[in-house]
């Protein structure tokens, strides 16, 4: 059996609204201009937990935000909530959106941006936790940190990552971790 | 004929007889990579079987040909103890030569107690990163986007350093310059570092 801790995986399918969205042969997905991509099938019983790596750049500084997905539809009821922490020069701040349809997801910028994200449990039919590490670009260098639940006890196989401004072109992989 | 071939820097492939490919059943999503060479001022430091880098007492580590076209995205880890408290830094690297240029920016998280402060470091001639203790040993996992495309690149730290006996010395940097670079330069901001580095390639990302 391989001793592979993390395991790329592949989407079964991938939704978009934008330029173009493709699945490379390794399973990654590349996309040109999407305010909105949504990739099926990427939770399953296979792993608990995941790691998504989301990097580009934006056509404009944004807050993105995401939503799990159970067989093509995203789950849009308000019942995420986010606590972030956020870093520009000497001004640290946290916010917390209580009872959104929505979770934030990192921040996205002109220049460059990289998106670290863990989701614990998301196929499992529990609540679900999502924490992300951004660095991006904006005045230079910021640092945006989310941890994000979701209350639902639903399973979710995929997730949908939505600009609230502009639009995004990069690649997205998931990662399984072997359980 | 069967044909048994690389698809992928860590996936196999193979065509059988009927003419169908069939391929290892799970992509790898984490190579452990090893460098093309090292270069280092201090006591020593040596690349293991496996790639990962061991260093004793040095100021300055160098890993040459650790970023590729085979992979935009990578993770460093670094344990560390230092000879006295300090930072670590790093330069990103091509064919041997560290790019030293005012071009790196960073954002700073630090957290000891109850103090949490935020700082932003412009114009720099390094990528600061975490704390390092010469009290205990701390550790620094950090993301990096896309050194090796033609694109600036972006990293992130998450630091766990023995500073006070436990401190979180978080970073963003970005580096500005659309340049592709194959090596990390690892510093200290004074004195020495002991521990161990290694570089992964995220397979697909």
């Amino acid at each position: 059996m391989s001793k592979n801790g993390l395991i790329l995986l592949t989407p079964t399918s991938i939704a978009y609204t934008g330029t173009s969205a493709t699945i490379s042969a390794n399973g990654s997905v590349s996309f040109t201009a999407c305010s909105v991509l949504s990739l099926n099938g990427v939770f399953s019983a296979d792993y608990d937990n995941y790691m998504v790596l989301w990097a580009g750049a934006n056509s404009t500084t944004d807050i993105p935000i995401y939503r799990l997905r159970a067989s093509g539809t995203d789950a849009t009821a308000s019942n995420y909530v986010t606590q972030n922490l956020s870093a520009t020069g000497t001004t640290v701040s946290g916010t917390r959106t209580a009872a959104n349809g929505y979770g934030w997801y990192g921040y996205t910028s002109t220049s460059k941006f990289g998106n670290t994200s863990f989701f614990y449990g998301p196929f499992l039919s529990q609540p679900t936790a999502v924490r992300l590490l951004s660095v991006n670009s904006r005045d230079g260098a910021y640092l945006h940190d989310d941890a994000s639940t979701h209350s639902l006890s639903s399973s979710y196989d995929g997730f949908t990552i939505t600009a609230q401004n502009g639009s995004f072109t990069g690649r997205v992989a998931v990662y399984g971790m072997r359980k | 004929m069967t044909t048994v071939g690389r698809w992928s820097p860590n996936k196999v492939r193979a065509r059988v007889l009927d003419g169908t490919w069939v391929s290892t059943e799970e992509l790898g999503g984490m190579v452990l990579l090893t460098p093309t060479s090292i270069a280092y001022s201090g006591t020593s430091a040596t690349v293991g079987a496996n790639g990962s880098v061991t260093f004793s007492a040095c100021s300055v580590l160098s890993l040459n040909g650790v970023f590729s076209a085979d992979y935009d995205n990578y993770m460093v880890s670094v344990r560390h103890v230092s000879s006295t408290d300090t930072a670590l830094f790093a330069r990103y690297r091509a064919s041997g030569v560290n790019a030293d240029a005012a071009n790196y920016t960073d954002q700073a998280i630090d957290a000891t107690g109850a103090s949490v402060n935020g700082f932003r470091s412009t114009s720099e001639t390094g990528a600061r990163y975490g704390v390092m203790s010469s009290s205990q040993r701390g550790g620094d996992t950090i993301y990096v986007y896309g050194p090796a495309l033609a694109q600036p690149t972006a990293s992130r730290n998450v630091n766990a350093g023995a500073q006070s006996n436990a401190y979180i010395g978080d970073r963003a940097a970005t580096h500005s310059l659309s340049t592709a670079y194959d090596g990390l330069t690892l510093y200290t901001g004074s004195g020495t570092f002991t521990g161990l580095v290694s570089v992964y390639g995220l397979v697909g990302a």
